[in-house]
């Protein structure tokens, strides 16, 4: 049981996200929002392919946020997260568990995003679809993995709301180049050696990030 | 400040500045003479802006495990230090690479997009200790912040070094081994001014820490 | 289960807590005492590992049932799920969360979304959790937000739970006081 403890937190998570749907609502709008206003910016750029990168990158890191910035504010707000805090878990398990739901909601966002670019952005969609998949999962899991721990930081702070992105900004920088420099190689159909390097990079961060947040969850939660 | 330290800084400084403008040849491969001497300033100023970050992060592990001021108060003072050489490296490496380099892009240097980060990274730092009021607290989401900080600097130049073609890389790389020396002597009294700008304030620090909870030890 | 040696806690100048020792013996309810801001909340704090003394030590020995000022369910979740949540936990079986909700009396809202429950059906919620949860139940103001009659059964509930669980109870409420095995007293964070 207690190796699924985090399983657990995911899915109590996981319901509360489905159920209280109005909570996406503007988190999607911002992400749509970002997109468009990015495409109808730069309509007479030659250069698609930066723009498109770019603009979904930023957008799902706006949007990101908005819900990180929920993940532990929320448990905070409500008083939930005591009765978290004294769950026979060890904490990291409260972690990984918020940082598998926030996966979740970036996901969803960013699969509602992408097609945006191939029906009305005017981007031909690549023979490598697979591989831009694979690199929005591995962008989604950073973004989740660092603003979940963020998350729990700022909200242990004054004016969160605001403090969130300042937090989430340096460190967030590595994963955005990554992303989309990948991103823009695999949208032009290039060869995988080409964007090799940023996919190993987006491993890199991931790993580090999660192992790194992991171990420190203790820290950040205890008095 | 200890005053042995004090005065050795000064020294170092002195000295370094008397041989780097006055003493130091002319370099041959580098273009405009006068400037190309800023480099004697820029590649310390960063080596310290990354030191002080590290040694932020290394307070930020002891802090966590042994829970005293002191500790903090070095992670503290290390950072504001390190930004104001931050701050430094990034003006006169930009100053330096635009007489050097024609053409110069700033945002297609990787060495520029991680010093950028670091200083984002610094600022956060800040932006967070006064955001919490309660000091226990906020000792300990600084250093978990600082480590995760460390984490991502280093990641931030691999990142921008995969992504960056071509990446204009210092002359340093043929450096002229005459030249070599007074960098190398540079780079000494920096540090030295470094620990001694770290010895005060971090004494400082500790002051107001005592301050704020009058009952530590 | 859970003593405190010497507990101190400051937050800067002001003492929340001074040099508070006691210790609760296994399966005793224990009432705790004292005017608004007296410290209880910070002492129930300390108690659950939620908070670390700044002298002192705090023994903990046991899982633990929280309650805090607030009820803290989960809004979108129903009665059952927020129960159900903490439940899984501590090994509890759907049986036992039938019981507990019926010994707080609320097995009539258990399919009901917490949002839609009065402040009254929530607190009696969050006792059905805590007591699914640990063995060392530590509750602030437990009978808060409820009207007499069900405060009053609330409290005969709780006394119930004596033996199998052991209660440490933050509250002003008299019925509570009075049939408590033992009361905890504080008067500006001093146990008097």
């Amino acid at each position: 049981m207690s190796a699924l403890a985090w399983w657990r937190v995911a899915a109590k998570d996981a319901r509360l996200e489905l159920r209280a749907r109005e909570a996406l609502q503007p988190i999607l709008l911002t992400g749509i929002l970002v997109v468009v206003v990015g495409l109808l910016a730069f309509h007479d750029v030659e250069e698609r392919l930066p723009v498109a990168a770019a603009t979904l990158w930023i957008g799902l890191a706006f949007a990101g946020s908005l819900g990180l910035a929920r993940a532990f504010g929320a448990e905070k707000d409500r008083g939930t997260i005591d009765t978290l805090l004294t769950l026979p878990v060890a904490r990291g398990h409260l972690y990984v568990g918020k940082v598998a739901s926030s996966f979740l909601t970036i996901l969803v966002v960013a699969l509602v995003l992408v097609p945006l670019y191939f029906a009305v952005g005017g981007l031909a969609l690549p023979a490598s679809w697979p591989a831009l998949l694979l690199l929005v999962a591995l962008g989604a899991l950073g973004l989740a993995a660092t603003g979940a721990m963020l998350s729990l930081l700022a909200a242990q702070a004054r004016s969160r709301d605001a403090l969130l992105p300042v937090l989430l900004a340096p460190l967030v920088v590595p994963l955005l180049l990554a992303a989309i420099h990948g991103t823009m190689d695999v949208l032009a159909d290039l060869p995988f050696a080409e964007w090799r390097p940023e996919l190993l990079i987006l491993v890199g961060y991931d790993i580090s990030f999660l192992a790194a947040s992991t171990l420190l969850f203790e820290a950040a939660t205890g008095a | 400040m200890r005053r042995w330290l004090a005065w050795m800084a000064l020294f170092a400084l002195g000295a370094d500045v008397f041989l780097t403008l006055v003493m130091a040849p002319r370099a041959a491969n580098f273009s405009a003479p006068l400037t190309q001497r800023i480099f004697y300033y820029h590649v310390p100023a960063a080596w310290v802006a990354y030191l002080a970050f590290g040694v932020t992060a290394v307070a930020g592990l002891v802090q966590l495990k042994r829970r005293d001021i002191t500790s903090d108060a070095i992670a503290l003072a290390s950072a504001e230090i390190g930004t104001l050489f931050s701050l430094i490296a990034l003006f006169t490496g930009l100053v330096w690479a635009r007489q050097e380099f024609v053409g110069y892009d700033p945002l297609r240097d990787a060495k520029v997009v991680t010093l950028a980060v670091l200083i984002l990274a610094y600022l956060a730092y800040f932006a967070l200790r006064r955001a919490i009021e309660e000091p226990a607290r906020r000792r300990r989401l600084a250093a978990v912040f600082g480590l995760l900080a460390a984490l991502g600097v280093p990641l931030s130049y691999l990142a921008s070094q995969a992504s960056i073609h071509p990446d204009f890389t210092r002359a340093d790389e043929s450096l002229d081994p005459a030249l070599a020396r007074y960098l190398l002597f540079s780079l000494g009294a920096f540090t030295i001014l470094y620990a001694a700008l770290l010895d005060a304030r971090a004494r400082l620090a500790l002051l107001e820490a005592r301050q704020e909870e009058p009952w530590t030890t | 289960m859970l003593a405190f040696e010497g507990v101190t806690r400051r937050f800067r100048a002001r003492k929340a807590l001074d040099d508070v020792s006691f210790r609760l013996a296994p399966g005793s309810f224990t009432a705790l005492t004292g005017a608004n801001g007296a410290g209880k909340t910070t002492l129930l704090r300390l108690a659950a590992a939620l908070d670390s003394p700044t002298a002192g030590r705090v023994a903990l020995g046991a899982s633990v049932g929280w309650l805090g000022p607030e009820p803290g369910l989960y809004d979108d979740l129903t009665a059952r799920e927020n129960l159900a949540f903490v439940a899984g936990f501590f090994g509890r079986s759907e049986d036992d969360i039938t019981a507990a909700a019926a010994h707080f009396g609320i097995e009539a809202a258990l399919d009901a979304r917490a949002r839609a429950l009065s402040r009254g059906e929530k607190q009696r919620v969050a006792l059905a959790r805590a007591s699914l949860a640990g063995d060392l139940m530590l509750l602030d103001e437990p009978t808060t937000g409820l009207d007499a009659e069900g405060a009053e059964l609330a409290a005969r509930a709780l006394l119930a739970l004596r033996g199998p669980r052991t209660i440490l109870a933050a509250t002003h409420d008299p019925a509570l006081v009075a049939k408590a095995d033992r009361v905890l007293r504080l008067e500006g964070g001093r146990l008097a």
